[in-house]
C-alpha cells in the first residue's frame, strides 16, 4: 500500500459512508439566484433526496428556475413553501440580510436549515439561531465550501494527527478580485450589513484555521477600506495554543484572482506544510507516522474523488450531501452553526481590534 | 442525422476562461502568454498545420483578432455562452442574464437575425424559459463569428450541467435540432458529469454530434466516478471528445493515448496543456 493509499483510505471510507442519506429526505431551496440554483442542481443528483419545493420572491427568478428544468413546486414566500412543500431540510440562499430571519422561521416550523454562508451574522446574531435549533431539535448549518475542499480536509487530518509536531508559525492568505469599484462594494453593503472582506471572503479561511489550529484567546487585526465604508483588505493574527504565531491577510480587491485563492504555510517542529486549493505539500525533517522524511505532495488527483456531481468544483455537492446525509443518518455536519460560532467570535474580535486600531482583543468564549 | 463527422483533434482554449484543472501558476502563465492575439494566432496556425480539425473556443474578441491576423479560415467549434471566469463564478445560470449583456456589439446581419429571434420569442412571454429563448442566445453569441467558419456549436457546461441535473430533456433536444438546422454544424455539449449525461441521454434518446468531457487517468472531473464514466464511455454510441487530458500531471501524449484507448472519439488539446502545439499535436494526430 502506498503512503497516499494508507493515509487516504480511512478518509475515503469515512466520507463515502457519510455522503449517502440512508432514507428519503425532502429538500427545498429558497432563493433562486446563482447559489440557490446550484443547491437545487446538486440536491437533484443526491441519492434519496427529493427536491420538493423551490422559492423566491422574484417572479423572474422563479421563471428562470423553471426554465432550467426544475419541476418542484414553486413559491413566492418562504412561509408558504414551508407550509405547503413540507420539506425536512431547507437551503436558504436569499440575499444576506434575509437569511437569519428565514432560518429562524424554518426552524420554528421544525425544518432543518442550511444557510449560504453566515457573513451577515455576528456571534450574537447566531446564538439565537443555535438556541432555536436546539429547541426544535433540528440542525442549522452554513455553507462554507472551503471546509469541504478535499485538499483542506486532508491537511486538517495531517495537523490533527500531529504529523508536524508543535506549530511554530502559520501564514495564511485568501484573496479574490471581487470588489474593484465602489459599485461592487455598495452591492454588499446594501444587503450584507456593515462588514466587508473579513466576514465575507475571510470567514471560510478563519473557519479552516480555527478548526486546524484551535481557538485563540486573543487576536489583533487592521483593515483598509478602498472602495467604501466596508473593509476591503484585512490582516492580523494571534498566538497559537502551544505558543506559535499565526498571521493572515485577506483581500477581495486584489487583482489577478477571479477565483478565490487560499494559501496556508505552516512551519512546525518536524517540518513545513504548504497548502492551497491545488495541493498540500509537506516537507519533514524525519519520518513521522506514515510520512517519510522529505517532501510528500498530494494534488487533487491523489485524493479520493468523493463528489458524484460537479458544478464549478466538487465542494458544493460535498457540502450539500454531507448536510442531508447528516440529517438522515445522524452523522457529523462539520459546518453546523454551533461549530461555526467559535469562528464568528474570532471574526467579531478581529473587527473589534481593527476598530480599535489593531490592539489585541480577547475572544469571547 | 449528423451533418459532420466529429473532430478527432481540436485545439482548446477553455483554460483561458477558467475551465481547467491546471494549477493556478500554470493558468497565470498561460493567460499571460495569450493576452494578445498574436500568440493565439501562431498557436492556432501551428495546430491546424499539425492536423487539428479546428478550435474549441468561445467567440471572444481574442479569437476574432487572431482570426484577422491569420487571414485563413479557422474551423471554429464555438462554445456558447462565452463567459470570462468572473462571469462564470458570479452570474446566475440562465439565458436572460446573458442576453442582457449581449445586446451591443453584434454585426448588422447578425443583429437582424437576433432581432428576428427576439421578435418570435419575446422575453415578455418566454422570459426565463431556457429552451424557448435558447435560439436568441445562440444568435447573439455567434454574431461575432463568420457563419461559414462555424463547424460546431457547443453548449457550455455552465448551462448544460445545471439543465442536466434538473432533467431538462427539452433543452438538449432543441439545442441539437437548432444547431444542425440553423448552422448546418455539429451540435456539441460540454459537461463535467459525463456518466450522468450519457445515462440520461440514452434514456431520453438525445444524440448530439459529440460530447466534450474530462477523460484522464487520474479521474479528475470524471463524475459520478472514474470507473462509472469509463464504463459509460465504452458503451455509448455518442462520440466523446476528451479534454483535461493532463489533469493530475499526465504527459500530453500519455493522456491522449489513455483517452483513445478508453473509447474517446477525439481529443481536445488545451493551450494550457501544450508547450509547442505543432510538435505535440503532430505526435498525437
Amino acid at each position: 500500500m502506498t503512503i497516499a493509499e494508507e493515509l487516504l483510505a480511512p478518509l475515503a471510507i469515512e466520507h463515502h459512508a457519510s455522503l449517502e442519506p440512508q432514507r428519503p429526505v425532502r429538500a427545498a431551496v429558497f432563493g433562486l439566484g446563482r447559489s440557490g440554483l446550484h443547491h437545487a442542481a446538486a440536491l437533484s443528483t443526491i441519492t434519496n433526496v427529493e427536491l420538493v419545493a423551490i422559492g423566491d420572491p422574484d417572479r423572474n427568478a422563479r421563471r428562470n428556475a423553471r426554465g432550467m428544468g426544475l419541476s418542484a413546486r414553486s413559491f413566492a414566500s418562504a412561509a408558504t413553501l414551508i407550509q405547503r412543500g413540507t420539506p425536512e431540510v431547507l437551503f436558504v440562499a436569499t440575499p444576506l440580510d434575509l437569511r437569519a430571519g428565514l432560518a429562524a422561521q424554518a426552524l420554528e416550523a421544525g425544518v432543518a436549515v442550511q444557510i449560504e454562508g453566515v457573513p451577515a451574522l455576528t456571534a450574537a446574531d447566531a446564538a439565537p439561531l443555535i438556541h432555536a435549533a436546539a429547541r426544535a431539535e433540528r440542525s442549522i448549518a452554513c455553507a462554507w465550501s472551503l471546509a469541504y475542499h478535499p485538499v483542506f480536509s486532508l491537511a486538517r487530518r495531517i495537523v490533527a494527527a500531529d504529523t508536524l509536531g508543535a506549530v511554530r508559525q502559520v501564514r495564511a492568505s485568501r484573496n479574490v478580485s471581487r470588489v474593484v469599484t465602489p459599485l461592487h462594494q455598495r452591492a454588499y453593503s446594501a444587503h450584507g450589513g456593515p462588514r466587508g472582506v473579513l466576514a465575507h471572503v475571510g470567514a471560510e479561511m478563519m473557519f479552516v484555521l480555527v478548526r486546524m489550529f484551535g481557538m485563540p484567546s486573543s487576536v489583533a487585526a487592521t483593515s483598509q477600506s478602498l472602495y467604501g465604508a466596508l473593509d476591503d483588505e484585512a490582516r492580523g493574527g494571534w498566538t497559537l495554543e502551544r505558543g506559535g504565531r499565526l498571521g493572515f491577510e485577506t483581500s477581495w480587491s486584489a487583482p489577478g484572482y477571479p477565483r478565490p485563492a487560499t494559501v496556508i504555510e505552516v512551519e512546525a517542529e518536524y517540518g513545513r506544510m504548504l497548502l492551497s486549493e491545488d495541493a498540500v505539500e509537506i516537507d519533514l525533517t524525519a519520518a513521522r507516522g506514515t510520512f517519510p522524511s522529505g517532501v510528500t505532495r498530494f494534488g487533487r488527483a491523489d485524493l479520493p474523488q468523493l463528489a458524484r456531481f460537479e458544478l464549478e468544483g466538487d465542494e458544493r455537492w460535498l457540502e450539500d450531501a454531507t448536510f442531508v446525509a447528516g440529517i438522515a443518518n445522524g452523522g457529523d455536519i462539520p459546518t453546523e452553526l454551533s461549530a461555526c460560532l467559535e469562528t464568528l467570535r474570532v471574526i467579531d474580535a478581529l473587527y473589534a481590534s481593527a476598530a480599535a486600531g489593531g490592539g489585541a482583543v480577547e475572544v469571547a468564549r | 442525422m449528423s451533418p459532420v463527422a466529429p473532430p478527432r483533434v481540436l485545439l482548446g482554449t477553455r483554460s483561458l476562461h477558467g475551465l481547467t484543472f491546471a494549477t493556478r501558476d500554470r493558468i497565470l502563465d498561460v493567460t499571460s502568454r495569450y493576452r494578445g492575439p498574436e500568440a493565439m494566432a501562431v498557436t492556432i496556425s501551428r495546430a491546424l498545420d499539425a492536423g487539428a480539425d479546428g478550435v474549441l473556443a468561445s467567440p471572444t474578441p481574442l479569437l476574432a483578432a487572431a482570426s484577422r491576423i491569420l487571414r485563413r479560415a479557422i474551423p471554429v467549434h464555438a462554445v456558447i455562452p462565452a463567459l470570462n471566469e468572473q462571469e462564470r463564478l458570479e452570474l446566475e445560470p440562465g439565458v436572460e442574464p446573458l442576453l442582457r449583456r449581449r445586446v451591443t456589439g453584434a454585426r448588422t446581419s447578425a443583429g437582424v437575425r437576433m432581432a428576428l429571434a427576439r421578435f418570435t420569442r419575446p422575453a415578455s412571454l418566454y422570459g426565463g424559459d431556457w429552451t424557448v429563448r435558447l435560439p436568441v442566445l445562440i444568435e447573439s453569441e455567434i454574431a461575432s463569428v463568420r457563419t461559414r467558419d462555424v463547424k460546431g456549436v457547443v453548449l457550455d457546461a455552465w448551462l448544460s450541467d445545471c439543465a442536466l441535473a434538473a432533467g431538462n430533456r427539452r433543452l438538449f433536444e432543441t439545442f441539437v435540432r437548432l444547431v444542425r438546422s440553423r448552422f448546418r454544424a455539429a451540435a456539441g455539449i460540454e459537461t463535467h458529469n459525463l456518466g450522468l449525461m450519457l445515462e440520461r441521454f440514452r434514456e431520453w434518446g438525445v444524440s448530439p454530434d459529440y460530447i466534450v468531457a474530462p477523460v484522464n487517468a487520474s479521474g479528475l472531473g470524471m463524475k459520478p466516478s472514474r470507473s462509472e464514466s469509463l464504463a459509460a464511455l465504452r458503451e455509448t454510441t455518442i462520440p466523446v471528445l476528451a479534454k483535461e487530458l493532463c489533469a493530475g500531471g499526465a504527459a500530453f501524449e500519455d493522456g491522449a493515448t489513455f483517452a483513445r484507448e478508453h473509447g474517446a472519439a477525439g481529443i481536445v488539446a488545451d493551450v494550457c496543456e501544450l508547450e509547442d502545439a505543432g510538435f505535440e499535436l503532430k505526435a498525437v494526430g
